[in-house]
């Protein structure tokens, strides 16, 4: 039996039955799969643990819905599946908001603090004993937290910003509306619908199933911070969707 | 666990437009840090303080915003309020009922004709300490 037949057998094996071991044996595979994409999109501004992440995402989305009896070979279906997920990313995340390096620099810093001390403290850190962990002041540490928010919906064409446009734009970030457009129930369900899975996904469970982000993040095989980003980042793509 | 309120009480007032929220959202994140809330606490406040305050600024051109940070021990209440003429009744949307209950320990809100005012309270979650 070759290699991709033996593949695809493993692939309706899987289909047959869940089986948590064998579905982590395939992701682990494929991981180096996951990194070549996610290289190639390197140097676009965008964190390389926030590429590696989404391309993992991506991964784990081709691992579950591969079709074995499909002519496509996996390596080429999840190669697309992972190219989609970060083409994706780009599209709906990037920063969009002109935010100083300084500030990414440091927002980037407290998400790899706050997933370090998570691990180590047994729950979240605390604002002040990430500030400490850091060795910035608390209101850096705020600072940074807000600038989660800044993750908008941009473009893949949109050029690189020079260094004299990374001024401070948080003013940009005012201006929301609140959902107090959306007054109709089957709206709500409309704009739920309208959400890609995993952030509908995510919106039920902090919002309706009241599960914690820490909870969420475990489930989803993601950091406590990116929830919390796509968490607001799907809460204002909502908004603006009820405004328009 | 106590609830006994500790001294000091934080008010915040403001124009009642959307191009304050930020500042809210800042401000009731600073106030939870203070009281040693962990980002995830400080995350549920500052959603539910952007929830309820857009509601409160919406079509209230020339009324004014109060909000008030009453921690206690272990505990954070915030109550705002919105203060103008001719302010019309809103309805709660349902997400935004879902987002409260799951990010506040208690919430009240009165959007009825003429009233704009809200109260909700969040614990400090377990293991961290004051």
């Amino acid at each position: 039996m070759s290699g991709e037949d033996e593949l695809r057998e493993r692939f309706r094996s899987l289909r047959a039955e869940p089986n948590q071991a064998l579905r982590s044996e395939l992701i682990n595979e494929f991981t180096g799969l996951a990194a070549y994409f996610a290289r190639r999109y390197d140097r676009r501004g965008v964190p390389r643990e926030d590429l590696h992440q989404v391309a993992m995402l991506g991964l784990l989305n081709a691992v579950d819905r591969f079709d074995p009896e499909m002519e496509t070979r996996f390596v080429s279906f999840a190669g697309r599946t992972i190219d989609g997920e970060i083409k994706r990313f780009f599209r709906d995340r990037t920063w969009s908001v002109r935010m100083p390096r300084r500030l990414q620099e440091l927002h980037l810093r407290v998400r790899r603090a706050s997933e370090e001390l998570s691990h180590t403290l047994g729950r979240p850190p605390t604002v002040s004993e990430l500030a400490e962990h850091i060795g910035v002041d608390i209101d850096e540490v705020l600072s940074a937290l807000d600038a989660g928010n800044a993750y908008r919906a941009d473009s893949l064409d949109r050029p690189a910003l020079g260094e004299e446009d990374r001024r401070s734009d948080l003013a940009a970030l005012d201006g929301d509306a609140g959902f107090v457009a959306i007054e109709q129930r089957s709206l709500v369900q409309d704009l739920l619908a309208s959400l890609p899975e995993r952030e509908r996904r995510i919106l039920e469970l902090r919002f309706f199933q009241e599960m914690s982000q820490t909870e969420i993040a475990t489930e989803m095989g993601i950091s406590q911070m990116h929830v919390s980003r796509l968490l607001r980042r799907t809460v204002e793509q909502l908004r603006d969707h009820a405004g328009e | 666990m106590s609830s006994d309120p500790v001294a000091e009480l934080i008010e915040l007032t403001f124009p009642a437009s959307s191009r304050f929220v930020r500042l809210s959202r800042m401000a009731v994140a600073t106030v939870a840090a203070e009281l040693n809330f962990d980002v995830e606490a400080v995350d549920d406040v500052r959603i539910a303080v952007d929830e309820l305050v857009s509601l409160l600024v919406q079509q209230a051109e020339g009324a004014t915003v109060t909000l008030a940070f009453r921690p206690t021990q272990d505990s954070l209440s915030v109550e705002g309020h919105c203060r103008g003429r001719q302010l019309a009744s809103i309805d709660m949307p349902d997400l935004v009922e879902a987002i409260l209950s799951a990010t506040t320990d208690h919430h009240q809100l009165d959007t009825s004709a003429g009233q704009r005012r809200f109260i909700f309270t969040k614990s400090r979650p377990d293991g961290a300490q004051r």
